[in-house]
């Protein structure tokens, strides 16, 4: 528990910061739609892609950049703690803020009606922990591999934003379905956004472990790109 | 500009560009983002631009790549400062004579060329695809003057806001503020208030619709929510000209704002 203390010491206040603008941004976009004549559609629709996908986002460019850079790499290394449980630690940490924004969204959108998932309760969680697991598991990975933070969030940005735009193509398409990170907003029915949800979190599984596994070779943490 | 700091402009320039054309990994959001864009001018897709004269065709098909490839270009390129902070390179260039405006702008000639080059090969890749399409070559140059007009502008206004604003901002913070603004600009302002459709947006609705006469674009839209007024005028050869001279003006006025940050720094040390 120290060692978490110490972590988010690093980490600082300013990471509740990030989620915060998100929320902010979300706000503000959902006031900017309120002109027009289809308003509660758009505020329904803007909210929940923020769930699903903004908020993920969030998490997984404030993860990039917290697992992303260690000055001191090479004294972790020398330590008998191994770097790996660092590494995964510092990850919880920096998605704390944007998963207590995120359950605190669901039940706002529970509470005033604006719910689009087919589950509810515990399980409609699911609306954004599955893309935010995923998202972060690919960012770390990306992370590790390329070993620069930054590139890694671009890709992930890419990736999100490639699926906005071809967010019909993702629908439609029978095998890209299981990985379309809008599921919720385009409102896939129960069996197909079941199953998304699933593949997604196993996808993550899958990646942390790969992750993981990256990790045991120090000649991968020294020197940056 | 006195011989010294040209010397410096470009010797920044020179080794930005080296040091990140040669790191591949650089290229691969970049190369993604623009290469989706070929989706739209493959198979069945490509039929779209059959009723469109060329211009419209160049016009159409380059502003597709403003609602993407800026952002990845953007972010790739929004540690280039900062980095230079946390790797404490800045110490030692704060002691060289050389002044801060050149090393802005050294760096943003360097890396922009470096990080443009491989969306520059993709979109011509896609308008020599058009070209074939439509049989006729003039496509392809007419294209050339598309990703002038259309990406480029809206290319340096990304650099420029991502090469400044990590300065004051903490990364992460700068990238969702940065990604939500680009979504914002790009939003159909029918629907939602945005500046999509006026001259200050730095999507390139106005070249793109102006210039070219191309579609998809929201500028200078009639029933949009928010009346604009004299800032969004019917786009036309003059309101799109005026329209990249604005989006290059605050991207100059965002780069000149970094090479104040970095002087106050300057003078702080000594």
């Amino acid at each position: 528990m120290r060692l978490f203390r110490w972590e988010w010491r690093l980490l600082g206040w300013r990471i509740i910061g990030v989620p915060c603008l998100m929320i902010v941004a979300l706000t503000s976009l959902t006031l900017l739609g309120q002109a027009g004549s289809s308003a509660s559609t758009i505020t329904t629709a803007l909210l929940t892609v923020g769930l699903e996908v903004a908020l993920p986002l969030t998490a997984a460019l404030v993860a990039a950049t917290a697992v992303g850079y260690d000055p001191a790499v090479e004294l972790q290394l020398s330590l008998p703690v191994s770097y790996r449980a660092t590494f995964f630690r510092r990850l919880i940490l920096s998605c704390v803020p944007t998963a207590i924004t995120a359950i605190l969204m669901t039940l706002v959108l529970i509470a005033t009606g604006q719910w689009l998932a087919p589950a509810s309760g515990l399980l409609g969680h699911l609306v954004w922990l599955a893309p935010l697991t995923w998202l972060i598991a690919l960012v770390c990975l990306l992370t590790v591999m390329l070993r620069s933070a930054v590139i890694a969030s671009a890709l992930i940005v890419v990736l999100a934003g490639a699926q906005a735009l071809l967010y019909d193509l993702f629908a439609y398409t029978v095998w890209l379905r299981p990985i379309d990170l809008f599921a919720t907003t385009v409102r896939f029915a129960a069996p197909v956004w079941w199953m998304n949800r699933v593949v997604l979190l196993v996808l993550a599984a899958l990646t942390f472990l790969l992750t993981g596994a990256l990790l045991r070779y120090p000649a991968r943490l020294l020197g940056d790109e | 500009m006195s011989v010294s700091t040209r010397v410096a402009l470009l010797g920044v320039t020179r080794y930005e560009f080296f040091m990140q054309a040669r790191r591949w990994i650089v290229w691969l959001p970049i190369l993604a983002s623009a290469a989706l864009m070929l989706t739209f001018v493959s198979g069945d897709r490509v039929n779209y631009y059959s009723a469109f004269t060329p211009a419209e065709t160049v016009g159409t098909f380059a502003l597709l790549f403003n609602f993407l490839t800026p952002l990845a270009c953007g972010l790739v390129v929004a540690d280039r400062l900062a980095r230079d902070r946390r790797s404490h390179v800045d110490d030692l260039l704060q002691s060289l004579p050389s002044s801060a405006r050149p090393r802005i702008y050294g760096k943003a000639l360097g890396a922009g060329v470096a990080t443009i080059l491989p969306w520059f090969l993709i979109e011509m890749l896609g308008f020599s695809l058009l070209a074939s399409a439509k049989h006729n070559s003039g496509v392809f140059f007419l294209g050339m003057g598309a990703f002038l007009a259309i990406n480029l502008p809206a290319f340096i206004f990304t650099l420029a806001l991502s090469l400044v604003l990590p300065l004051l901002l903490w990364l992460p913070l700068y990238q969702i503020a940065f990604v939500a603004f680009w979504f914002w600009a790009g939003l159909d302002p029918s629907r939602i208030v945005s500046i999509s459709s006026s001259v200050v947006s730095p999507t390139g609705g106005y070249a793109a619709a102006g210039l070219f006469n191309g579609q998809g674009g929201y500028a200078g839209l009639a029933n949009a929510l928010l009346r604009l007024g004299p800032l969004a005028p019917p786009p036309s050869l003059g309101s799109g000209i005026v329209s990249i001279f604005i989006i290059l003006a605050i991207a100059v006025g965002v780069l000149e704002v970094g090479v104040s940050f970095l002087r106050a720094g300057q003078r702080q040390a000594s």
